[in-house]
C-alpha cells in the first residue's frame, strides 16, 4: 500500500515513544552497524568510485531495511514513525522521475539518470547559501545569470541589510528572504533568462520561504524550496509543515539529509547507507520532488571532497540510481574547503563531480570555504568549469573515472589533511564589476586546470 | 591484582559498556582499592576513545556513549575518594547552539570531546536562547558556556549572549567560548568579545582546558 503524506502525519502522532538520545544511540547507530555488517559494506580507499554492481545493490537494499528498522524520529513528538518495507516500494515505484524546473523559454527538464548515463546533465550553480554582501548580490546573481551553462540557479544569504545583521527569526530575515527573490528576478531579467529556476531559500525560520510562496513578487511554482532531514534520520513539525505549504502552493520541493562520517551514522560505510535511508525518506515524509545526496565529512577531513566522502557519496548515488527512479542530484561539491580562484577550489569541484556525475547524478556547486564566508564564491567561471567536468564525464565509464579521480585526489588531499586549504578570493577579486567577467587570473587558472585534467584522460569538447 | 579490575574498567569504556564498568567500579570499592586511581584509568580510556574520534577509527556515538560509561563509574567511585584527595575534575562546561540554529553535529563532537577530556559536559541543545545559556550556567554551577552557530544569521547569537550576560551581572562569573564553521569564524569571535574560539574540537579542548586553568580574562581568540 502506498502512503500519503497525512498516513505520515497519524504516524507522527502515534508511533512508539522514544527519547532523542535513545533514537541516536541505541535505535540508530545499533541498525546502522548491524545492516553495514549484514551486508559486507566496506570502505575501499582504492574505489573511490565504485565499480561493483552487487555491492551498489546491498548498499541500497541496507538503507530501506535502514528506514524500514530504525524508522524515522519525529522529534516534537519523540515518536517513531514507522515504515513497512512493501510500503517504501509501493510508494516510490510510480514516481515520474522528471521535474521540470524553471518557466518558459529557460524551463529545463532534469530527469533520473542512471549509472555511466550518456544524457547531459542539469548544471546549478550559485553562491549556494554562502552569504553576500548587499552591494554586489543583484551584479552577482546577474553573471551567474548570464553564463549559458547554468540551467538552474541556487541564491546566496543577504548579510546585511545596510549596517543590521540578517538575524534568524527576526523581521529582517522575512524581509530578506523576499529581497534576495526579488533581486533574484531582477537579475534573470537582466540577463534575459527571467523564467529560470531559483532554489536555495537560506532563511532559517520557516515562515520566511512560506511568507515569500507568492507570484508577484517571490517564490513561483516553477522554483524549489527545501525541506531537510533532521540528523539523522529524523524529522520535525516545522519542516513537515514546510512541505504541507509548499505542495498546497504548488511549487517543488527538495529533499535532503545529510550523513557526517564519523557522526551518528558512524564511518564511511554508515554514512552511505545512511544517506540512501535519509533520501528515501525525504519522499516518504515530504515527498520530495527533486533528492539530495549529501556527505560531508566530519571533524579529521573537512569539506565535502575527501576520499570518504566521495566514496560513500558515489555509493549511495550507484545505488538511487540503479534502484529508483527520482529525480535527484547530487549536493556536492556544493561547498569547497579552500577559497575560490586556487587549484585546490577546482580540484574540489572536478573529482567528486566526475565521481557523481558518473554514478548518475546532476551536479551543483556553490562557493569555498566551507560555504560560510561572507562572498567567497567564484561567480560564473565555477558554473563554466562544473559543466565542462560534468559534460566531459558522460564520455567515461566508471572505472575510467575511477583512475582520473584518484588522480586528482592526490593533488589536494594533503592539504585536507593538513587542515590547510588556500584561503583564495571573495567574488569581487575573481570578477570585474563592471563588466561582470570573470579576471584573467581566474581564466588562466581555469585554463591550466583543464589542461591538466586532459592529461588526466579527460576529453573536453 | 588491582590491574585485572583497572583492565575491566578500561575495557567498559572501549566497549561503551555502562554494566561492565559498574560491575567492575563496584568491585574497586569492595576490595578497597584506590578509587582515584580507578577514575584515572577512566578517563584515561576516554581519552584514548577521543583520539581513536581524532583519526576516524571512532565514531560520534561511540564517544557519546563512552562518556556515558564513564558516569557510571564515576557514580559509584566518586564517593569513594577521601576528601583531602582532590579529584580529577576540570570543570563544567555548558554548551548549546545560538537561537535559530539547528546546526548540531559540530556542537556534538565538541561536547564529547570536551568529556572525553574530563569536563562534566551540559548539553541544553540546539535553537538556544542567551537566557537559556545564561540560566543552564547558573544552574549547573558552570566555569565556561559554549555556544556553537554556523550561519551568518546566527552568528550575532554570540555577542547576544555575552551583552545578556553583562546585563545580568555574571559576565565575569564565566568564560565564554564560540565555534562553528570552522578556521574563518575566527574573527567574528574576536568581534562578539568572547574569552575562547575554537576552529576545530581539537582546538576547543585545548582552549577550554587553558581557560579552565586561569582566572584572568585574556581573550584567547588570535592564535
Ligand atoms: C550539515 C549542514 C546542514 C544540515 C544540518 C544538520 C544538523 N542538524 O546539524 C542541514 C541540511 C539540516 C542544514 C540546514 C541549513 N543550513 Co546548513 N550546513 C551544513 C554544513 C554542510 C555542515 C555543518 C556541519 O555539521 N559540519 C561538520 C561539523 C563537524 O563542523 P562544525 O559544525 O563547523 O563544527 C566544528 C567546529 O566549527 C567547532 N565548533 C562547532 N561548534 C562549536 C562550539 C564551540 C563552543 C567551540 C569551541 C567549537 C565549535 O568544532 C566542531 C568540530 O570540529 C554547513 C557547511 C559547513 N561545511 O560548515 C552548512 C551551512 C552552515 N548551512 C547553511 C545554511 C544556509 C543552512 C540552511 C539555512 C538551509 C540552506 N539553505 O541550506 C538551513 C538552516 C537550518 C537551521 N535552522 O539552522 C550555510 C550557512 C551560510 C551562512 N549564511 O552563513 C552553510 C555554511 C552552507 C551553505 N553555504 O549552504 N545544514
Amino acid at each position: 500500500m502506498s502512503l500519503t503524506m497525512r498516513d505520515v502525519w497519524a504516524r507522527a502522532e502515534t508511533g512508539p515513544i522514544c527519547p532523542t538520545q535513545k533514537f541516536e544511540l541505541k535505535v540508530l547507530f545499533p541498525e546502522v552497524k548491524k545492516l553495514v555488517g549484514k551486508y559486507d559494506i566496506k570502505y575501499n580507499p582504492e574505489s573511490p568510485v565504485p565499480l561493483d554492481d552487487k555491492l551498489i545493490d546491498r548498499v541500497f537494499q541496507a538503507g530501506l531495511e535502514l528506514l524500514t528498522g530504525a524508522g524515522v524520529l519525529c522529534t516534537d513528538t519523540e515518536r517513531i514513525i514507522q515504515f513497512e518495507e512493501q510500503e517504501v516500494r509501493d510508494t516510490i515505484r510510480f514516481v515520474s522521475g522528471e521535474v521540470t524546473l524553471g518557466e518558459g523559454k529557460d524551463a529545463v527538464v532534469m530527469a533520473h539518470r542512471g549509472i555511466e548515463d550518456r544524457r547531459l546533465p542539469v548544471i546549478w550553480g550559485g553562491p549556494v547559501a554562502v552569504p553576500v554582501s548587499e552591494n554586489i548580490m543583484i551584479k552577482a546573481y546577474e553573471s551567474y545569470a548570464r553564463e549559458p551553462s547554468l540551467d538552474a540557479f541556487w541564491t546566496g544569504t543577504l548579510s546585511h541589510i545596510g549596517s543590521m545583521p540578517v538575524k534568524s527569526g527576526s523581521p529582517l530575515e522575512m524581509h530578506a528572504e523576499k529581497i534576495n527573490v526579488g533581486w533574484s528576478r531582477e537579475a534573470f531579467r537582466r540577463a534575459g533568462r527571467p523564467g529560470l529556476h531559483l532554489s536555495g531559500s537560506s532563511a532559517v525560520t520557516p515562515r520566511a520561504p512560506i511568507g515569500a510562496c507568492n507570484p508577484e513578487y517571490g517564490y513561483r511554482k516553477s522554483d524549489s524550496i527545501h525541506c531537510y532531514m533532521v540528523v539523522n534520520m529524523k524529522t520535525d513539525y516545522d519542516t513537515m509543515s514546510r512541505a504541507e505549504h509548499y505542495h498546497a502552493y504548488g511549487c517543488l520541493v527538495w529533499g535532503g539529509g545529510t550523513t557526517f562520517i564519523g557522526g551518528l551514522a558512524g564511518g564511511p560505510e554508515g554514512a552511505a547507507i545512511t544517506a540512501v535511508a535519509e533520501l528515501l525518506a525525504t519522499y516518504m515524509i515530504y515527498r520530495a520532488d527533486i533528492l539530495l545526496l549529501w556527505t560531508p565529512t566530519a571533524n579529521y577531513a573537512p569539506g565535502m571532497a575527501s576520499r570518504r566522502a566521495i566514496w560513500a557519496t558515489s555509493l549511495a548515488s550507484s545505488s538511487v540510481a540503479r534502484n529508483t527512479n527520482f529525480a535527484w542530484l547530487n549536493a556536492s561539491p556544493y561547498q569547497a574547503y579552500a577559497g575560490p580562484c586556487t587549484d585546490m577550489y577546482l580540484y574540489e569541484i572536478a573529482a567528486p563531480t566526475i565521481a557523481f556525475v558518473t554514478c548518475g547524478g546532476h551536479p551543483i556547486q556553490g562557493g569555498g570555504r566551507q560555504g560560510g564566508e561572507l562572498d567567497y564564491f567564484g561567480g560564473p567561471l565555477d558554473t563554466r568549469f562544473l559543466r565542462d567536468v560534468a559534460y566531459a564525464t558522460t564520455r567515461l565509464n566508471r572505472s575510467q573515472a575511477n583512475t582520473i579521480v584518484k588522480a586528482i585526489l592526490a593533488r589536494y588531499e594533503d592539504r585536507i589533511k593538513a587542515k590547510d586549504p588556500p584561503v583564495g578570493k571573495r567574488f569581487q577579486e575573481c570578477n570585474d564589476l563592471d563588466t561582470l567577467r570573470p579576471t584573467q587570473e581566474y581564466l588562466d587558472l581555469y585554463h591550466r586546470v583543464k589542461e591538466e585534467l586532459s592529461g588526466l584522460g579527460l576529453e573536453f569538447k | 591484582m588491582s590491574e585485572e579490575v583497572f583492565d575491566k574498567l578500561r575495557q567498559g569504556i572501549l566497549n561503551f559498556d555502562p554494566e561492565a564498568i559498574e560491575k567492575a567500579a563496584k568491585e574497586v570499592i569492595a576490595r578497597g582499592l584506590n578509587a582515584l586511581e580507578a577514575i584515572d584509568v577512566l578517563t584515561g580510556a576516554l581519552r584514548e576513545v577521543g583520539s581513536k574520534y581524532e583519526d576516524g577509527d571512532a565514531f560520534l556515538p561511540e564517544m557519546m556513549m563512552a562518556a556515558e560509561a564513564l558516569k557510571a563509574g564515576t557514580a559509584i567511585l566518586a564517593p569513594a575518594v577521601p576528601a583531602d584527595e582532590k579529584m580529577p575534575a576540570v570543570g563544567t562546561f555548558v554548551i548549546g547552539t545560538v537561537k535559530g540554529d539547528i546546526h548540531t553535529i559540530g556542537k556534538m563532537i565538541v561536547g564529547a570531546m570536551l568529556a572525553t577530556a574530563g569536563f562534566n559536559v551540559v548539553d541544553i541543545g540546539i535553537d538556544q536562547s542567551p537566557s537559556a545559556f545564561a540560566e543552564a550556567a547558573e544552574k549547573n554551577k558552570a566555569n565556561i558556556v559554549g555556544a556553537s552557530a554556523l550561519m551568518s544569521t546566527t552568528r550575532p547569537g554570540w555577542k547576544d549572549i555575552v551583552e545578556y550576560f553583562e546585563a545580568l551581572g555574571i559576565r565575569d562569573k564565566y568564560k565564554i567560548m564560540v565555534g562553528g564553521g570552522g578556521e574563518h569564524t575566527r574573527k567574528y569571535a574576536e568581534e562578539a568579545g568572547v574569552d575562547g574560539f575554537g576552529r576545530d574540537a581539537v582546538e576547543a579542548v585545548r582552549v577550554a582546558l587553558k581557560l579552565g586553568e586561569r582566572n584572568d580574562k585574556r581573550p584567547e581568540v588570535g592564535k
